[in-house]
């Protein structure tokens, strides 16, 4: 044990520690909550605090492991403490340890960080403790190949050269997403809406893997030393084993193709949390509760917007949530800090009706020959008094032929126009210009 | 020239021996079918560089396995596996290049050799402090390595070879690098360590041997030419110009011959 604190306080391992902690600290609090897409939802903030883990402390990390495991080269302790009664094994995994120890120390900070950040947008969950379990097994994946390298090639180029890898690796994996490798060294960099929760499974199984194997590369070179003491086959024979057993159950898992490999769907919640005003309502996962008071107000807005309007959606369901039958839409949540104009503005156009998948776009002349469907928008929003894209002037005297026109027509060709929209019709004429009025 | 062997030999149980060992490296015969037996006491291993000593004291390391011949140290006869770790506890080596950690204070390095010597937990930090007292290093105990001297240095070397009690301490070239004020002082220690266990000390320094050395093999180009008493050694006919009178400068050349006066 003293071993170890010695190693971790005279070891340079703790400056890249340190040096990673308040970089990571920076990062995580850095981030405004209106623009991230992580604070307020406990688990994406453990894939974000898992990514930079992995990705940046975990590379440096792993170069500050073989620059440690050099130094017993680079100073000729090697000549003698090869001579010893402690196998190469056993003093590579204290310089793995001590390094893995660091590491934590400065993960350990940054998760809190991250969580606080996240609490103060939402106080309903906690955080989720499977991936940032996987992500300290990664780090003892990365450094255990860092003591590895640098036990076997101690030179002073390695070290950096570790880093390198790891780093290398993660930026070239996502151009081969369907390599085994991506599961095998995960860095989850993924955005999971709110319906998925992490595969506890597959995440067990690759924690297995990854700490199986960070302690058996160690090994390896020591094996290649003739002086040293051979390490005791029993448990390198057994962690060997482990690590085929779980990386081969990896690479075998199959998902879903859409569906990220490291992530299930939730059951649906028994109740969501959900906001109604009139004829209008908006259901939000219970998990984005803090969401419900801006919600409740968005949902009054669009309410007294729609008025009496039919045809259009009325209903508004988180993403992931069962859709009811009937006029209801998905409503997508950009962010877990979402203001109450942003929460309108996704209900107003989650409002609008969609055409079947299949259905080519009708374009409509009137508009200069855009899709009839953007002239639909732009009538229901200009309604709403929301801001109106502009698409020519051929497409604001279209526009201004319906908003212009008496409130029942605009009525009955909104109204008309949603139930032609979702059955893939063209829409019907547009109330005639203002100066052909009578 | 036939190699000169005491009659009367240690009169005690030997602590390590080798038995006909032949090491070669690709074309270069590091050892010769060398036999020879270390018992309590200090041994000196004389000899010009490239004479094998420290492939020598390599093998009796447990570190180096011989090509041919056996070896048997501490009761343990052709040691592996298993032996080997437990040989290891009880064998302390202070190589010719001594190896430190920088940032390491003087009793984080020497228990650090305690942990790689494998002495227990509980002890480790008590037998630091002693190895240091008996080198007369304690009062250095929390300066960092990197601020020694070269003889405090290996004073430090001294105490990691001493942490774990050993039966037999292994020496290569310790008092290469020392002032003559230092190597006074190194070989009273030495003599010392030498009343605890068995000490086998290479060198190439006549005078160390001299000085320090119960017993003495000479060894030259891999081949043991001698072994026997200081004072036997000094008695070998034929006194050098070079040196003159009776010394073991004046032996050790005797067995070498011009080549070594040479180089």
């Amino acid at each position: 044990m003293r071993v170890l604190l010695t190693e971790m306080r005279r070891g340079e391992a703790k400056w890249v520690a340190g040096l990673m902690g308040a970089i990571g600290c920076y990062y995580f609090l850095s981030e405004s909550p209106a623009q991230s897409d992580w604070i307020g939802w406990w688990t994406q903030t453990s894939l974000r605090v898992q990514l930079f883990a992995v990705i940046v402390m975990g590379s440096l990390m792993s170069s500050a492991a073989a620059w440690a495991a050099g130094r017993a080269h680079r100073h000729q302790v090697r000549i003698w403490a090869d001579t010893t009664a402690r196998s190469g094994w056993t003093q590579s995994l204290v310089l793995w340890l001590a390094a893995w120890l660091w590491s934590l120390i400065a993960y350990g900070v940054l998760t809190t960080v991250a969580f606080a950040r996240t609490a103060q947008v939402s106080e309903t969950g906690g955080p989720v403790w499977t991936p940032l379990l996987l992500g300290a097994s990664m780090l003892a994946l990365q450094t255990g190949v860092g003591v590895a390298l640098g036990t076997a090639l101690p030179s002073r180029v390695c070290a950096p050269f570790a880093g390198v890898l790891w780093y290398g690796l993660f930026v070239a994996l996502p151009f081969v997403p369907t390599s085994p490798l991506n599961k095998l060294f995960p860095a989850i960099d993924e955005h999971w809406d709110t319906l998925f929760e992490p595969n506890t499974t597959r995440m067990l199984v690759a924690m297995a893997w990854c700490l199986a194997l960070g302690l058996v590369l160690p090994a390896l070179p020591a094996l290649r030393r003739s002086a040293t003491v051979r390490p005791r086959p029993l448990p390198l024979v057994a962690l060997g084993l482990v690590a085929l057993t779980a990386g081969g159950a990896l690479v075998a898992f199959r998902t879903p193709v859409p569906d990220s490999y490291w992530a299930v769907r939730k059951a649906q919640p028994s109740q969501a949390a959900c906001a109604t005003s009139g004829r209008t309502t908006a259901c939000l996962w219970p998990e984005d509760r803090h969401l419900l008071p801006r919600a409740e107000a968005a949902v009054r807005h669009v309410d007294t917007g729609l008025g009496t309007l039919s045809g259009l959606n009325r209903g508004y369901y988180a993403t992931g949530l069962e859709l009811p039958r009937g006029h209801t839409a998905e409503l997508p949540l950009t962010s877990p800090d979402m203001s109450e104009e942003e929460l309108t503005d996704a209900m107003f156009t989650a409002s609008l009706p969609q055409p079947p998948p299949e259905c080519e776009p009708h374009l409509l002349k009137e508009t200069g020959g855009y899709p009839e469907t953007f002239l639909f928008e732009a009538v229901v929003r200009h309604r709403l008094g929301a801001p109106v894209e502009y698409y020519g002037d051929d497409f604001g005297a279209a526009l201004e032929r319906v908003t212009t026109a008496p409130r029942t027509e605009q009525d009955r060709w909104i109204e008309a126009s949603a139930g032609h929209i979702r059955a893939c019709r063209p829409v019907p004429a547009l109330p005639p210009a203002p100066r052909a009025r009578p | 020239m036939s190699p000169h062997n005491s009659t009367a030999a240690t009169g005690t149980e030997p602590v390590a021996a080798v038995a006909g060992v032949s090491i070669r490296y690709g074309s270069t015969t590091a050892l010769d079918d060398v036999t020879l037996a270390f018992s309590a006491g200090v041994t000196g291993l004389l000899g010009p560089n490239g004479a094998g000593k420290s492939t020598l004291l390599s093998v009796l390391s447990t570190a180096r396995r011989p090509g041919s011949g056996t070896l048997t140290v501490l009761g343990e006869q052709a040691p592996n596996g298993a032996a080997v770790r437990r040989l290891r506890q009880r064998i302390g080596v202070l190589p010719q290049s001594f190896g430190f950690y920088p940032a390491f204070t003087v009793l984080e390095f020497t228990e650090y050799a305690a942990w790689l010597r494998k002495v227990p937990s509980a002890r480790r930090r008590q037998r630091a402090r002693e190895a240091l007292r008996l080198v007369e290093m304690e009062q250095y105990a929390d300066r960092k390595m990197g601020a020694l001297s070269g003889g405090m240095l290996r004073r430090v070397g001294i105490a990691q070879a001493m942490v774990n009690e050993p039966a037999l301490v292994l020496l290569d070239e310790p008092t290469v690098g020392l002032d003559p004020a230092q190597r006074v002082g190194f070989r009273t220690l030495i003599q010392g360590l030498g009343e605890r266990c068995a000490v086998v000390m290479s060198t190439h320094l006549a005078e160390d041997v001299a000085h320090v050395c119960d017993r003495v093999s000479v060894l030259l180009q891999g081949k043991v030419r001698f072994t026997g008493t200081v004072a036997e050694l000094c008695a070998l006919p034929g006194e050098s110009p070079e040196v003159g009178g009776a010394s073991v400068e004046a032996g050790y050349l005797h067995l070498a011959g011009s080549e070594a006066v040479t180089s």
